[in-house]
C-alpha cells in the first residue's frame, strides 16, 4: 500500500486545471465561478473514480502503464475536464439590468433582461422531464415542479413587464408613475432571476 | 459499454448545450446593452420599431417555454 495518488487524484490540482481551462473558456463567453469550479473539480474526482472501476470490469488485457496509471486515465480525466468544464458552465450572470438612463429606458433593459433570463430558462425546460425526486443532475434532465415554478414566476413577470411597457410607450407619461413602473419591472425580473439562481440555472450575483 | 458510450454522449451533448446556451444569452445581453447606449447617446427613448422587436423575440421565448409539446 502506497499513499502517492495519480495527479488527477489531487484536488489542487484538478483545480487548479480547471482554473487554466476556465480562462480559456472564458475568452470564448463561458465564465465559471470560482465555487463552480470546485464542483468541477469535485465532480471529475467522483466521474474518474467511477470511469475506473467501471473499465476494471471490461478490461481484459493489461495496457501500457506510467508511473501515474494507465494511459487510459490520464486522456480520461482530461477529456472530464475540459467536457465537465463546458458542461458545468452556468449561464453567465443575467444582471444588466441598468438604473440609468429615462425610465424608459431602464424598462426596455429590463426587457432585454427578462429576454436572457427566459433563454436561460428554456434550456433547463427543454431537457428531457425527470422525476421530482431524481438524484440527476439538474443539467441532465428537468423536475416537473421546478418548471412550473418557473413557468409561474415568468407569468407573473410578463404581467408586469407589459404594463410597464404599456406606461412607458405612453405618448405623454406621468414621470413618477413611469418610474414607478421601471422600479416594478426590475423586481419582477429579480423574482425571476433568483428562482433561476436557487435551482442553479444561472450565476447568482448581485443586481 | 453501452452504458459508457451513453454517458459520454450525454456529456458531450449538455456540454454542447451548454455552450450554445451561454453564447446565446450572453448575445442578448449584448444586444440588449448596445440597443439602450444607443437610444442614450442618441437621447431618445425606445422607438415603437424597437419595442416590436423584443416583443416578438420574448413571444417566441415564451412560446418555447409554456410549450409542452
Amino acid at each position: 500500500m502506497t499513499d502517492e495518488k495519480p495527479w488527477y487524484g489531487s484536488r489542487t490540482i484538478l483545480a487548479n486545471a480547471i482554473g487554466g481551462i476556465t480562462a480559456l473558456l472564458a475568452i470564448f463567453g463561458l465564465d465559471l465561478s470560482p465555487e463552480a469550479q470546485t464542483q468541477v473539480a469535485t465532480l471529475v474526482m467522483l466521474l474518474t473514480n467511477l470511469v475506473n472501476i467501471g473499465l476494471r470490469f471490461v478490461t481484459t488485457k493489461p495496457i501500457k502503464r506510467d508511473k501515474g496509471g494507465t494511459v487510459n486515465s490520464h486522456w480520461i480525466v482530461v477529456a472530464l475536464l475540459v467536457l465537465l468544464a463546458a458542461c458545468d458552465s452556468r449561464i453567465a450572470p443575467v444582471t444588466t439590468t441598468t438604473t440609468d438612463g429615462t425610465p424608459q429606458q431602464v424598462i426596455f433593459a429590463a426587457h432585454a433582461d427578462y429576454l436572457a433570463l427566459l433563454t436561460a430558462a428554456n434550456a433547463y425546460v427543454s431537457l428531457p422531464r425527470c422525476a421530482d425526486d431524481a438524484t440527476l443532475s439538474d443539467r441532465a434532465c428537468s423536475r416537473p415542479r421546478v418548471v412550473k415554478i418557473i413557468r409561474a414566476a415568468d407569468n407573473d413577470a410578463f404581467i408586469v413587464l407589459r404594463s410597464a411597457q404599456d406606461v412607458a410607450r405612453d405618448e405623454a407619461p406621468d414621470k413618477g408613475t413611469v418610474q414607478r413602473w421601471a422600479d416594478r419591472a426590475r423586481s419582477a425580473i429579480g423574482v425571476l432571476r433568483a428562482i433561476l439562481t436557487n435551482h442553479n440555472l444561472i450565476e447568482g450575483a448581485a443586481s | 459499454m453501452t452504458g459508457a458510450l451513453e454517458f459520454a454522449a450525454l456529456v458531450i451533448q449538455l456540454a454542447g448545450m451548454a455552450a450554445r446556451v451561454g453564447g446565446d444569452v450572453i448575445d442578448i445581453l449584448d444586444w440588449g446593452k448596445a440597443r439602450v447606449e444607443t437610444m442614450r447617446s442618441e437621447g431618445r427613448d425606445p422607438t415603437a420599431e424597437e419595442w416590436d422587436e423584443i416583443n416578438g423575440k420574448i413571444d417566441a421565448a415564451r412560446a418555447r417555454l409554456h410549450d409542452d409539446a
